[in-house]
């Protein structure tokens, strides 16, 4: 197993370090079963690395999600706390392909991205028939490691149609900072709209049959193409 | 039915569909979305066929995206016509997709609705799809 539990109860990742670079020794550590990562920051030196992608789906998929710190067990090498950062996946299928990793100092400050949870029912979703729409799902923070939030609550019970509810109005611990823009919309409740289905004639008959074609430039240089030609040939006749 | 406003050419070579679609392959706006899993063209009918569908089954209650645009011209030739004499006039408008593309997003409905209304949108294309939730997506939230 890659996955062990420390004493302090962390999660501890194995990993080793990779010499091949680019897309063939990528490559070639996915069919082995592995995925390539690389590990920066906290003033260290880039190390590449390749780590078991189960085990990092499993920390993506934890409550804490991607700002679970663990520790990193690097064989041969350092053993240190780390977080993901950034992740790619496979578009069809979904499995990881890459992980970038970045050391946490637990003294210093941390910049990360934290998700947004509602809470109770809007007043605009239970009597008026609207739609709560989550616009931001996640908002940018600033604390300690120590201090990271698992989720930012939002209570959205009191919205109804056309309300909304900002960054400025959300109640986050003392020691965590909200970088974040704070007027922007975190949810807000939408009415539905009433679809009023017109018939497949009317509705033809509204549409052109043809979008609009850009011309401008192509019939200019058509044009003066054209007179070229005419004068060329008046030219030589003249010569004859 | 979608097709756009402005085309700098009327008419469009078929061209290659390769590989899988590295954008738009993550869900963007909604819970639920409904993934291609091959490659090909879909209509500006079959388009407007499933978001038909889908609104006609969630009512009043779910809040749809359409994730692709049919900006692409397929030209037809006239039926009884010998071949030659230039390419055909232009008769419909396709959008063209790889292997991972959402097509549909959908919010405000519970799991099983949406499932069900991206069942029915699903019939009306040509192509394989899959259901994909954000649970299940495990991709940035």
């Amino acid at each position: 197993m890659a996955t062990t539990q420390t004493s302090s109860g962390r999660l501890a990742i194995a990993a080793q370090t990779r010499d091949g670079r680019g897309k063939g020794p990528a490559r070639q550590l996915r069919r082995a079963g592995q995925i390539p990562a690389t590990l920066y920051g906290a003033g260290g030196a880039p190390v590449a690395l390749a780590v078991d992608p189960k085990t990092v789906s499993r920390v993506l998929h934890s409550v804490s999600g991607h700002n679970t710190i663990f520790e990193l067990r690097i064989e041969g090498g350092e053993n240190t706390a780390a977080m993901i950062v950034d992740w790619q996946l496979e578009p069809l299928k979904g499995g990881l392909l890459h992980v970038d990793l970045k050391r946490i100092a637990m003294d210093r400050l941390l910049k990360l991205r934290v998700p947004v949870q509602t809470q109770g029912e809007a007043v605009g979703v239970k009597t008026q028939g609207g739609i709560l729409e989550l616009i931001t799902r996640e908002v940018e923070i600033e604390c300690l490691p120590g201090d990271i939030p698992e989720f930012l609550t939002v209570d959205v019970s009191g919205l109804s149609i056309g309300q909304s509810f900002r960054i400025s109005e959300l109640k986050a611990d003392a020691k965590v900072r909200i970088l974040t823009d704070a007027d922007r919309v975190i949810a807000h409740i939408i009415a539905v709209k009433e679809v009023v289905e017109t018939p497949a004639a009317e509705a033809a008959a509204a549409t052109p049959a043809e979008p609009e074609v850009i011309k401008k430039g192509k019939a200019e240089t058509v044009e003066a193409e054209g007179e070229a030609k005419t004068e060329g040939k008046e030219a030589k006749k003249e010569k004859k | 039915m979608l097709m756009p406003k402005k085309v700098k050419f009327r008419k469009q070579q078929r061209g290659r569909m390769s590989g899988k679609a590295w954008t738009g392959s993550s869900l963007a706006f909604g819970d639920y979305g409904l993934k291609v899993t091959e490659c090909g063209w879909i209509t500006d009918r079959q388009i407007e066929a499933s978001r038909v569908a889908m609104t006609r089954f969630v009512k009043r209650g779910g809040k749809v995206w359409i994730r692709v645009f049919p900006d692409k011209p397929v030209t037809k030739k006239p039926a009884e016509t010998r071949m030659g004499k230039g390419k055909g006039a232009p008769d419909h408008w396709v959008a063209v997709v790889k292997p991972g593309r959402i097509l549909f997003e959908m919010e405000g409905v519970p799991v099983a609705q949406a499932a069900e209304a991206m069942r029915l949108a699903a019939h009306k294309l040509s192509l394989r799809t899959a259901f994909i939730s954000r649970e299940s997506a495990g991709g940035h939230a």
